[in-house]
């Protein structure tokens, strides 16, 4: 059964350490980040040649049969058109440092957590910052979208309420707090999402398990829908388009839900089977989102896509990897064959279904992409060496 | 009636030759030259698939009692004494046979000091973070240095003992892997010493009748230099005893059978307590076994588990006191081997030798982070989980099949229920096993 999250009114002490350092890492010190990083030619692919802006990179062929993005008509729901994916490999860079690091580059801006989640560093034009745990706590969240950076730090006994340090990179680096004495309080963990100017958390509302969302240049916090009892959410994922969740009931197996959010109501994806989804996005005229085939392969989910009245079929995804960068969703899909390496794929209505990364050899697997605006980083951990790259993508109001 | 003509009587004893061959008895050696029938006194000391627990031979006692000895500073070391010193003071390592073990660690081929440096190093982060982590249930580091420092000297080297008996009985399970899985030799004077490590001629029949293990049950003709990275042979071997090695084919993927499982799905449970994945998932190894559930609580008393977590020491130990798949015709003892070392495909190998030829469950022993399991909501710490199956499916890429004792959703409402029975990509789980600090696992 779902337990409820016990409330407590003492903020998370949060060390908020200012050192100003220069951007000599940003720059790739010892030179080699600046370099472009050789674009692997992909199976089925004729050639690679990238796009030098990265946003737009050439397509290099089809990698698997069905429909490319020029003739795709779309299905209906119960049968969807199932793309095929062309080779569209970004414009990858190295990030600098250890690979253990989780990272987010943002533009000019890099924002990263060491491996024991316990130091964020900010970095960006003139300046750096630094947010540490405290004791008691650890980093559960690093976000960035060039606009503001949200870190969050969650208490390790999961018995007090998340705090969230933001940082507003447009002016000057000015900084506030999040927590549980906000006026629309903080809880323990739970899910949490940056994106058009909002900052969306987890909240207890009279008992109730809610969403709350804080305007970020007004600093006001509201609450919106809560899920009823005995149920619960997370995914949240911000788009120019709108919000959703992923929202889940106690039974054995969960019913899970992914809900288009609108102010307090909350409203199932169309044309998503019942109970079975697990990520999904809004767009501009549908939604992404992924499905679990066969429960006992959580991870192995599938991805669809719809535009308008037509829909898609995206292919195998890795369940919680779904996001929404610049103008395009992406998701991670392992390699369905030993030979195959792990992809980054990316979606929208006007382009198709593209590969736009692909790991280095032997077995492989990318961990959850991570969106800075625009700019989106992977970390790959490979047979052949584990990497971290970003890359910038399209623009962030499509 | 015809007289045979030469030509056909030549046929015939061409055939008759073919036939007689396999007969014949060879080496083993890997140009397959034929020996002397005399060679095959080595018959006697064929390796088992696996072995019990045996006794503690007197070169095995000496061993522990020297190592209990080198504790007599550890009855000295405060339990706020830094880790560093801690672990110098606590981790102290055997040679049994050849084999290292190290206490509250398992079987390893790293060096003591390297050991200690690693579990120092796994201490002094956990110390950094004084009010403890998240936990599903494995005992960290730091948490076992304490529990020991805590103790009366005469209890912990009643602990201590106990471990390194238990460990000195498993050293043939331990030659026997790494002879399977790494290709190292088994000196015959170990086998001469250690009677449970030898096949007797019902597993031979047993083992004779799987097409690959009858390379295996062949004696080696002569010796044959071991990879660097095995391990020496005990000087304190049975001096007597024939010096040669066995040498032998390990088996290969291909030979293992694409899909195999063990344990009925039905027999699963969800952790009720959140540090109770090491009670739980012996509920359900057990439960695999005595078909009969005895409940999370049961088990924890018997694993010693407290609210900082179960100790893989005590799952490999409550395994081998409780159940039959210990026994030899089944995994033979358990034991926590060191896989730091392992590449990808001998970790499947380990995995596909206790599930085929064992026919036991493996103790899994990730660490839970969102990288090698995004559908989680939250890293974790350390965990267990009762590995009991994989899939190679041919060119697709492999999986391993378990019960996952972590339901999310019992501690946290932002997170969905998942499935007790999972499989899931191989490597993976792989890397998530490596990345623990002690990337040690039951087998």
């Amino acid at each position: 059964m779902v337990v409820p999250l016990r409330r407590c009114s003492r903020p998370v002490a949060a060390l908020l350490l200012a050192p100003l350092l220069t951007l000599a890492a940003c720059s790739g010190g010892d030179g080699s980040a600046s370099e472009p990083r050789r674009v692997r030619a992909t199976e089925g692919s004729a050639s690679a040649s990238p796009d030098a802006s990265g946003s737009s990179p050439a397509p290099t062929g089809p990698t698997e049969g069905g429909s490319s993005a020029a003739t795709a008509q779309g299905g209906t729901a119960g049968k969807p058109e199932v793309l095929a994916a062309q080779t569209r490999l970004l414009d990858w860079q190295p990030v600098p440092g250890s690979v253990d690091d989780t990272v987010t580059r943002s533009g000019a801006w890099s924002l990263s957590v060491d491996k024991a989640g316990t130091q964020a560093r900010l970095e960006g034009p003139g300046s750096g910052t630094g947010v540490a745990a405290g004791p008691r706590e650890r980093i559960s969240d690093a976000l960035i979208d060039g606009e503001y950076a949200v870190v969050v730090l969650q208490d390790r006994q999961e018995t007090r309420p998340s705090s969230a340090e933001v940082v507003d990179l447009r002016h000057g680096g000015k900084t506030f707090t999040v927590d549980g004495s906000s006026d629309v309080p903080t809880t323990n963990g739970g899910t949490w999402a940056l994106g058009d100017g909002k900052l969306l958390h987890a909240t207890i509302h009279q008992g109730s398990y809610c969403v709350a969302s804080v305007d970020l240049a007004t600093r006001k916090s509201s609450l919106g829908w809560c899920a009823a009892p005995r149920h619960g959410f997370n995914s949240a994922e911000v788009t120019p388009a709108g919000e959703s969740l992923l929202t889940f009931d106690d039974s054995h197996p969960a019913c899970r839900t992914v809900v288009e959010l609108t102010g307090t109501k909350a409203t199932p994806f169309e044309g998503v089977p019942d109970c079975k989804a697990w990520d999904g996005v809004v767009t501009a005229d549908g939604a992404v989102w992924s499905v679990i085939p066969r429960e006992r392969e959580v991870e192995a989910a599938h991805a669809y896509a719809r535009s308008g009245d037509a829909y898609f079929d995206l292919g195998p995804s890795a369940s919680g990897t779904l996001t929404w960068c610049g103008d395009a969703a992406y998701f991670s899909r392992d390699p369905q064959r030993d030979s195959e390496p792990a992809r980054l794929m990316r979606w929208n209505a006007e382009d198709g279904l593209a590969v736009v990364y692909e790991s280095a050899g032997g077995h492989a697997f990318l961990t959850p992409p991570r969106c800075g605006g625009d700019t989106i980083t992977v970390t790959a951990l490979a047979q052949s060496g584990d990497e971290q790259v970003s890359a910038p993508v399209g623009p962030t109001d499509g | 009636m015809s007289r045979p003509r030469p030509r056909t009587l030549a046929i015939g004893a061409l055939a008759l030759l073919l036939a007689a061959a396999p007969f014949v008895p060879h080496g083993g050696d890997e140009d397959g030259s034929l020996l002397p029938s005399g060679e095959q006194q080595a018959g006697a000391l064929v390796p088992a698939a696996t072995a019990p627990l045996g006794r503690v031979t007197p070169e095995l006692q000496s061993e522990i009692d020297r190592v209990l000895a080198n504790g007599g500073s550890a009855a000295r070391v405060p339990v706020s004494a830094t880790p560093d010193r801690l672990a110098a003071s606590l981790v102290r390592c055997a040679d049994f046979d050849g084999q290292r073990y190290c206490l509250h660690s398992g079987w390893t081929e790293s060096s003591e000091s390297e050991v200690q440096a690693r579990v120092a190093t796994a201490a002094r982060a956990i110390a950094a973070r004084p009010a403890g982590t998240t936990t599903t249930g494995d005992l960290d580091e730091l948490a076992t240095l304490r529990r020991l420092a805590r103790m009366s000297p005469s209890a912990r080297e009643a602990e201590e003992r106990a471990e390194l008996v238990q460990a000195a009985r498993s050293v043939a399970k331990v030659w026997l892997l790494r002879h399977e899985i790494e290709g190292v030799d088994v000196p015959a004077d170990f086998l001469a010493a250690h009677p449970e490590a030898r096949a007797t001629a019902s597993t031979q029949q047993a083992v004779a009748a799987q097409p690959t293990a009858a390379a295996q049950a062949q004696p080696a003709a002569r010796s044959k230099a071991s990879a660097s990275s095995s391990p020496t042979a005990s000087p304190s071997a049975t001096a007597t005893a024939n010096t040669s090695t066995t040498s032998s084919r390990p088996k290969r993927f291909k030979d293992y059978p694409q899909r195999d499982t063990v344990m009925n799905t039905k027999r699963v449970a969800e952790q009720q307590r959140t540090y109770w994945c090491g009670p739980t998932t012996m509920q359900m190894i057990t439960w695999g076994w005595k078909k009969k559930d005895l409940g999370q609580s049961h088990w924890a008393g018997k694993l010693g588990t407290t609210s900082s977590g179960t100790a893989i020491t005590d799952m490999v130990r409550v395994i081998n006191g409780n159940t039959g798949w210990d026994r030899e015709d089944r995994a033979g003892a358990y034991i926590v081997l060191d896989i730091g070392d392992y590449g990808f495909k001998k970790w499947q190998r380990l995995l596909m030798r206790h599930i085929t030829d064992y026919r036991a469950p493996v103790v899994l022993h990730p660490i839970l982070l969102k990288k090698y399991y995004p559908y989680l909501d939250d890293d974790a710490s350390g965990h267990f989980q009762a590995g009991r199956g994989y899939d190679r499916r041919g060119a697709k890429s492999n999986l391993v099949g378990y019960f996952e004792p972590w339901n999310q959703q019992r501690f946290d409402p932002s997170e969905p229920y998942i499935s007790r029975v999972q499989w899931r990509s191989a490597y993976k789980s792989y890397r998530a096993n490596e990345a623990h600090f002690q990337h040690n696992i039951g087998v």
